[in-house]
């Protein structure tokens, strides 16, 4: 890695445990990691091994027990509910793994929730919507119901959502993960074009050892701990 | 808003929060608030998603309904009163008293030179002049004038102005000018009840809200995943409440018409129609509603961003309630469906508690109101007085005889009260007798008695019995109080201290009481422990004892804080060393006198007892609370707000369980496809509702009468002990009727709403089936 990079996000010590009865959970356990500007970085590990609770952790949709975790140089542990609300708004994207559209909205007014909800009147939303369906090619399926569309499409609908604001970081929670090879493939494709394109930082958990090969970074994951680091 | 902390922008520089950005941030919400596009979403969403804000709609139609109700009614008793001075005195000032030499030297000093003038200079429109004699048969001079405002500011203004003064000039105000108070005091008590109602109004909303943000969290979860806070969620919420309130502003308004109308037993249309076309009252009303929606709005929102995205993700099938899926295991090896849904119950308890306290809120507001309602109309039967006479000298009882002659007049109740402590006497009792005042006695000398001296003897005069038995003036509850007269060992008891019943005897129970015959060592009488004074003088003085049977138990009225001992003339004297003296009065007329018959009361009062030294006499109004209340039917009004305030009860409950239901389709879709019959499924939704029900019968029973019982306590006992209320006792009632309304609404609704979701389903399944059917055959 270019020493002269930026570091993006800073994962240090970070601990996530859940009370379950009597039992306490680690779901992460003491992670510390960097990721650089630019960087496509993959996060891989067995079933339960808290790659997803980290994932949400580093997107700001959860809070650790303890340790810190840097995103552009700004501490999004430290912030309150509104600041990150906002902060999550203009600088991450995040891509679920089971889609997450809400069912009563539209294609299109799935994809443009965060324009919404973040309040950008100077951006120019509509020339950069258009490239992202045709790119992403769902333009004749964006008056359909989720319900109306195939798990590729609702997966489309739902990068085009994470990408809408032109997030500084993605993070996808096994995007291809209910996909078959051809659409996960094309998926893929279409996240390392936007990542280029747009010069986004993109942090993804799959299972799938081929796409994971095309990341420049691999974190393994076991037992909430970070176990390996690798190319 | 910016981000509080430093942080570092995109040049890498730190950034520090100043008062320039709090400025800054706080243009930009402001900004972003009052967006139009705000506006226009809010409206459009409420409109077009009309069926899911359904609830709202009903929520706010009740509760601008409630402020129209009671500002309609505030402004028809304020009508009324005036119309009744209006009607009964065209003066606000009444001087009398004046001497011939005085009135010539006010006229001759400046009343002569004012009638010169305009109105509005001179503070008056009118006046006249009568003569009459005063109780020592010499001519006197009465002054009464129509001033140019009713203000009893112009009152002073006018007697000071025109020198009415003079050794026994007196200087009262008409209604004309008391009505300004009761105006006042009218308008209070409907601020007050308007508040009252906001922060009930404020908890139902809240309520609502809380419910609908539970069954949205994975919507709102989306939209905190992808920058909404705070401001962004509450933006929408109250702009959608604020599209809600105005389009239910003009049907609220009608309905709280239809509502007075009612409470005013016909007639008010116009009153209603100018209140409704009053530009402040609008302004008032849509003030008030959306103080309302704010204070609710903004605590739900809070609560919801302060949650995570992912909770929010994660709890989208309402299972942040399901506590315990270890007791949900358990359902294996028992029958399905009811031991399932007892489980279910269970399960999903936390939803269930906070739907049934919504529940069981509302139907205990509406029994309590139904308590209040009952009070008022106590009140309403209760004989107050319209006159208060008190004098330092003892009346003559020949001059109250007088009185009797007055039109319109029911009776007059007077006593003669000297209490126990003042003659150093004191009661002898049985523990039975005073348990309940058990604190408040010392031991006797007798063994196994008690003594106390927190009670007043009062003189049973032929005249007082005869007001009594004739007229009226007490309750007698148990025996035959002249027996208080023709048998020399007998006495009358009262049994109610502050409203509050401390003894327990009966007729024909026996009563031993202490006269003071010899003062051992000196006592000092200043203290105001009763007991101690009561202890020393058991301890130091000589008593002669009578022994007394109880030949009636009587209410005599208020007491205070003594209950009253009634006995004969010659017993009194002998029990107090002194004869009853008559220092109050009070007149009570029938509540259909007239103001002219009010008026000439008052002089006719005036001319027979103001020679009495100390002679004062009180006008409490009454004939403008019977006015007020005649125009309109404040029971009723009372009645159907808490009619308004229990339908609230399966408004929420029915909307929680219907959004409820909804979510629990898939598990509806998942034990059918495991071989559920719709007969099972249809028996889950039943055996919920069954479920639901008795425990909202139970807890309803429960709390409503904890709350009944509260309020009675509050209304009946606390407030009189501490020297309010106006001796008005009240009787406990529980109406069954009302519990039945409660008991059926809470099953009705227990039932519709989950029969509701199961039709749902069922439908929503049918057609699915049609569909894949369709694709089948294609």
């Amino acid at each position: 890695m270019d020493p002269n990079k930026r570091v993006i996000l800073s994962c240090k010590d970070v601990i996530k445990q859940y009370r379950q009865y009597d039992v306490t959970v680690t779901a992460v356990d003491r992670a510390t990691f960097e990721i650089y500007d630019g960087e496509f970085v993959a996060i891989m590990g067995p079933s339960g091994s808290g790659k997803s609770t980290l994932l949400h952790i580093c997107a700001g949709l959860d809070r650790p027990n303890s340790g810190s975790i840097t995103v552009r140089g700004s501490d999004i542990c430290s912030m309150g509910p509104d600041d990150l609300a906002e902060f999550r708004g203009n600088y991450l994207g995040m891509i679920f793994q089971n889609h997450n559209l809400i069912p009563q909205f539209t294609a299109m007014e799935n994809i443009l929730i965060p324009t919404l909800m973040c309040n950008r009147p100077d951006f120019s939303y509509e020339e950069h919507f258009r490239k992202l369906v045709a790119t992403l090619n769902i333009a004749d399926r964006l008056h359909h119901l989720p319900s109306e569309l195939s798990g590729g499409q609702q997966q489309r609908v739902a990068i085009a959502r994470a990408l809408i604001n032109r997030p500084q970081v993605v993070f996808a929670d096994e995007p291809t993960g209910n996909l078959d090879r051809a659409n996960a493939d094309e998926v893929m494709e279409l996240l390392l074009r936007t990542k280029e394109v747009m010069n986004q930082t993109l942090i993804m958990v799959t299972h799938d050892m081929k796409l994971a090969e095309r990341a420049d970074r691999i974190l393994v994951m076991e037992n909430g701990r970070i176990e390996a680091k690798r190319k | 808003m910016g981000y509080r902390k430093p942080y570092y922008n995109e040049d890498h520089k730190l950034v520090r929060y100043g008062i320039g950005d709090a400025v800054a941030d706080a243009a930009t919400f402001i900004r972003r608030f009052f967006a139009w596009r705000n506006i226009r979403h809010a409206f459009a969403g409420v409109i077009k998603g009309a069926r899911g804000y359904a609830v709202f709609y009903a929520a706010l139609i009740l509760i601008q309904s409630l402020f129209w109700t009671v500002w309609l009614i505030c402004d028809s008793r304020i009508a009324a009163m005036r119309a009744e001075a209006d009607s009964g005195c065209d003066w606000n000032v009444t001087v009398e008293g004046l001497t011939h030499d005085e009135w010539v030297e006010c006229y001759n000093g400046s009343l002569m030179f004012a009638d010169e003038q305009k109105p509005s200079e001179r503070g008056y429109v009118s006046y006249t002049v009568s003569s009459y004699y005063n109780a020592q048969s010499e001519v006197r001079y009465r002054v009464r004038a129509r001033l140019i405002s009713d203000s009893p500011a112009e009152a002073s203004k006018f007697t000071a102005r025109y020198g009415f003064e003079g050794e026994a000039v007196t200087v009262t105000v008409s209604e004309r000018t008391e009505v300004y108070y009761r105006v006042a005091a009218c308008r209070k008590n409907a601020v007050l009840t308007t508040v009252g109602l906001g922060v009930l109004s404020a908890v139902i909303l809240l309520l609502l809200f809380l419910i609908r943000t539970n069954q949205f969290k994975f919507t709102y979860g989306i939209y905190m995943a992808f920058g909404a806070g705070f401001e962004k969620l509450l933006e929408t919420a109250a702009w959608e409440m604020f599209a809600v309130s105005v389009l239910t502003f003009v049907p609220a308004a009608l309905f709280s018409v239809l509502l007075f109308l009612l409470v005013l037993r016909g007639g008010g249309g116009s009153l209603a129609a100018g209140s409704l076309l009053s530009l402040p009252r609008i302004a008032g009303a849509l003030c008030w509603t959306l103080s309302i929606v704010f204070v609710s709005v903004i605590p739900a929102v809070r609560i919801l961003s302060a949650s995570t995205p992912v909770k929010l993700l994660s709890a989208a099938d309402n299972s942040n309630y399901v506590s315990s899926p270890r007791v949900s295991f358990r359902i294996f090896g028992k029958s399905f469906p009811f031991h399932y849904e007892c489980f279910s119950f269970l399960r999903l308890r936390k939803y269930y508690i906070a739907v049934l306290s919504a529940a069981v809120l509302f139907t205990t507001l509406f029994s309590s109101g139904l308590l209040i309602a009952d009070m008022r109309r106590t009140e309403q039967e209760f004989e107050l007085p319209q006159f208060t006479v008190t004098a330092t000298e003892g009346i003559d009882v020949s001059d109250i005889e007088v009185l009797d002659d007055i039109e319109g007049l029911k009776y007059v109740r007077w006593s003669t009260p000297v209490s126990a402590t003042a003659c150093a006497s004191h009661a002898v009792l049985t523990r039975s007798q005073a348990r309940s005042i058990s604190g408040d006695t010392v031991n006797a000398q007798q063994d196994g008695m008690v003594a106390s001296n927190g009670f007043r003897y009062i003189e049973l005069s032929e005249e007082l019995l005869y007001e009594v038995n004739v007229r009226g003036a007490w309750d007698v509850a148990e025996g035959d109080l002249s027996s208080v007269l023709s048998d020399a060992d007998t006495a009358a008891v009262s049994l109610y201290v502050n409203n509050r019943q401390r003894l327990n005897i009966h007729a024909g129970d026996t009563l031993i009481l202490a006269a003071l015959r010899a003062q051992g060592a000196p006592i000092d009488y200043t203290r105001a422990d009763k007991r101690w004074i009561l202890s020393r003088q058991i301890a130091d003085c000589y008593f002669v004892f009578y022994e007394v049977t109880v030949g009636a138990v009587v209410d005599t009225g208020s007491t205070g804080d003594e209950f009253s001992v009634v006995v004969s003339p010659e017993l009194f004297s002998k029990l107090t060393g002194r004869s009853g003296e008559i220092t109050s009065l009070e007149l009570v007329f029938e509540p259909g006198a007239t103001h002219a018959q009010i008026d000439e009361a008052r002089d006719t009062v005036s001319a027979q007892l103001g020679g009495y030294e100390g002679f004062a006499l009180g006008n409490t109004g009454r004939d403008f609370e019977l006015a007020a209340d005649s125009s309109q039917s404040p029971v009723a009004g009372i009645i159907y707000g808490s009619v308004a305030v229990m339908l609230v009860s399966p408004l929420v409950w029915m909307f929680a369980q219907i959004h409820f239901g909804y979510k629990r389709r898939k598990e509806m879709y998942i034990l059918s496809a495991m071989g559920a019959a719709d007969r099972d499924l249809s028996s889950l939704f039943l055996w919920s509702g069954a479920l639901l029900s008795a425990l909202a019968c139970v807890f309803t029973l429960v709390f409503t009468s904890l709350l009944r019982r509260l309020i009675f306590f509050f209304i009946n006992e606390y407030l009189p002990s501490l020297g309010f209320g106006r001796g008005i006792r009240y009787d406990y009632v529980f109406p069954w009727w009302g519990l039945l309304v409660c008991v059926a609404v809470s099953s009705a609704a227990a039932v519709i709403s989950t029969y509701l979701p199961f039709r749902s389903w069922v439908r929503d399944r049918d057609l699915r089936r049609r569909a894949e059917a369709g694709a089948d055959g294609e």
